[in-house]
């Protein structure tokens, strides 16, 4: 499994359902279609209101075994941790992977925290967060914002933790921080 | 490295493989060629070897797929996971299959079919991911270099190595492959016996510099990054006997024999390799041992055997009265020096894997410690 880097912009927009949750143990596998399924509870849904309605509850996460398959495999026994689980739905289900921006929430800076609660959503469907790899690099349409945290080694993802790459003008989308907001 | 539960390998030495289809993003002989590369990558450290085979069943079946493509693992669209793979096994066991909804390329941008095949074949050697960032199984793509100066990282080949074994020695064997000169072990920054061929610092970072590589260590980030010589300059040599920044003019000066290069951030100058002769040097000095530019008196020393001498950056000259013995100005370092640098007022001379660190205004040596002090072991 070889996943592209995640930015936590690109992965709400992409992500059908946002939420934070627990994880509730180790997970059950199922052995024949190979997967396995983390009992989690849900505490809060910050995307996906439309897919599911208001009132669902989710209580499985389900990813495949293998982690080169891009499963996801879960580090952590503490059942009191509120992680921000970025998933896929699919026949009803949230499916996580390898590859799903998924950290503890307390890790989240407390203006990523309000982004993925409120700002992030200003810009999907309008603005393309687009990954430098190398350098050099360069914007490919006005609309994208370059994101250069992977070539500035060092910089400890500075910038997304505290910009967002939002509409300014029609056609037109440029970083804005997040601490100001 | 982590090998998957039960650690699954193939059981024989000789394995084939079956490019299926093909990406629109590329032409077909690309594709062959990336995934030959990226074979022969894991072939070039263990006693596997690969053949490819045009139709049939092979071991490894090569892939291109978006979506849903006949597992239980649909692809995602563009972004996200980029391509997955089976361990060894029979059946699918062993395959490959890249999400097509990403744009594959042979560049530094896009995503580089070489760099993700060699990851995910070493999942179908029967390797699982690594923690360790520098390592090519570590999940998280990044484009690091191109295929003709890709190297694997040490945990990557332990890892390998403790499901097949090395490879055929190569001084017992003749091995008709591209590469000429046996490759050099990858040098561990907490061998205790380490030592440095140069250290400069650039733009308030510090470079150690080894073979044909170096560590780079920041301030804001503790743990030192480790990189080819080559993927930040390309045309530079490996082996490095000084290198130094010139402050003043935002350069970093690099010597090997009686050459040397100048570069800024990862460009090499124009104008270079110039001879050391056109610094001052005699004759007689064939190469430099080290050399450390002291930003306030922005002044040079250069270190070659048991002398040294200064070097005046403002007027571009060699000061009056050099070269001096080095124990006379500096007591306690002892001559052949490999490298210095200049930290926190103090000068920390580098000498296999000895470093000393020296006090100019008392004139003597407060520490010594061991070269790799700096690289957090």
């Amino acid at each position: 499994c070889s996943c592209a880097p995640p930015h936590p912009q690109t992965a709400f927009c992409n992500s059908d359902l946002v939420i934070r949750a627990k994880f509730m143990g180790s997970p059950e596998i199922n052995e024949t279609t190979l997967y396995q399924r983390y009992k989690i509870k849900m505490t809060k849904m910050l995307k996906g209101f439309k897919a599911v309605g208001n009132a669902a509850d989710i209580r499985y996460a389900y990813t495949p075994v293998m982690e080169s398959l891009c499963g996801y495999a879960h580090k952590s026994q503490n059942r009191s941790e509120e992680f921000l689980i970025t998933g896929r739905l699919r026949n009803g289900n949230l499916h996580i992977s390898a590859c799903s921006f998924l950290v503890p929430w307390r890790t989240l800076s407390p203006a990523q925290q309000r982004a993925f609660s409120k700002t992030y959503s200003a810009g999907c469907g309008v603005c393309t967060v687009f990954p430098c790899l190398s350098i050099p690099c360069k914007l490919e349409s006005d609309t994208h914002c370059l994101w250069t945290d992977q070539v500035l080694v060092g910089s400890e993802d500075y910038q997304s933790r505290h910009f967002a790459c939002l509409p300014r003008n029609p056609g037109l989308c440029t970083w804005r921080s997040l601490g100001a907001r | 490295f982590s090998t998957f539960p039960g650690s699954p390998k193939w059981r024989k030495s000789h394995i084939t493989y079956r490019i299926v289809n093909y990406t629109p993003d590329l032409p077909r002989q690309s594709v062959d060629s990336a995934i030959e590369k990226a074979l022969k990558v894991w072939e070039e450290v263990t006693p596997l070897t690969f053949s490819r085979i045009s139709e049939g069943e092979a071991d490894i079946m090569i892939s291109f797929a978006v979506g849903e493509h006949g597992d239980f693992y649909p692809f995602d669209g563009p972004g996200q996971s980029l391509a997955h793979a089976y361990p060894p096994g029979p059946g699918f066991y062993g395959d490959v299959h890249f999400d097509d909804d990403e744009k594959w390329t042979l560049a530094p941008s896009g995503t580089n079919l070489f760099l993700v095949a060699a990851h995910e074949l070493g999942h179908s050697l029967g390797l699982f991911h690594s923690d360790k960032k520098e390592s090519l199984m570590y999940p998280v793509y990044r484009f690091s270099t191109s295929p003709a100066n890709f190297h694997l990282s040490q945990d990557d080949i332990e890892g390998i190595q403790s499901l097949y074994g090395a490879g055929p020695s190569s001084d017992a064997t003749v091995v008709p492959v591209l590469s000429v000169s046996p490759r050099p072990e990858t040098p561990d920054k907490c061998d205790p016996a380490l030592s440095f061929d140069s250290v400069s610092t650039l733009r308030g970072e510090v470079l150690f510099f080894k073979d044909r590589y170096f560590w780079r260590r920041s301030h804001w980030n503790p743990e030192p990054e480790f990189h080819l010589i080559s993927a930040f300059w390309p045309t530079l040599p490996s082996d490095l006997d000084a290198a130094y920044e010139a402050h003043n003019t935002d350069s970093v000066l690099i010597f090997k024999g009686s050459q040397f290069w100048a570069v800024r951030g990862n460009e090499v100058q124009a104008g270079y390799p110039k001879g050391i002769h056109t610094l001052g040097f005699p004759p007689t000095v064939k190469k430099i041992d080290a050399a450390v530019f002291e930003k306030e008196k922005k002044k040079t020393y250069f270190f070659v055997g048991d002398k040294y001498w200064r070097f005046d950056e403002t007027r571009h000259v060699m000061d009056k009265g050099f070269p001096r013995q080095i124990t006379d100005d500096f007591p306690g370092i002892e001559p052949q020096v490999d490298a210095v640098l200049h930290e926190f007022g103090f000068f920390y001379f580098f000498r296999g894997s000895s470093q000393f660190e020296f006090d100019p205004n008392a004139r003597t040596v407060t520490h010594i410690l061991k070269s790799n002090s700096w690289l957090l072991c």
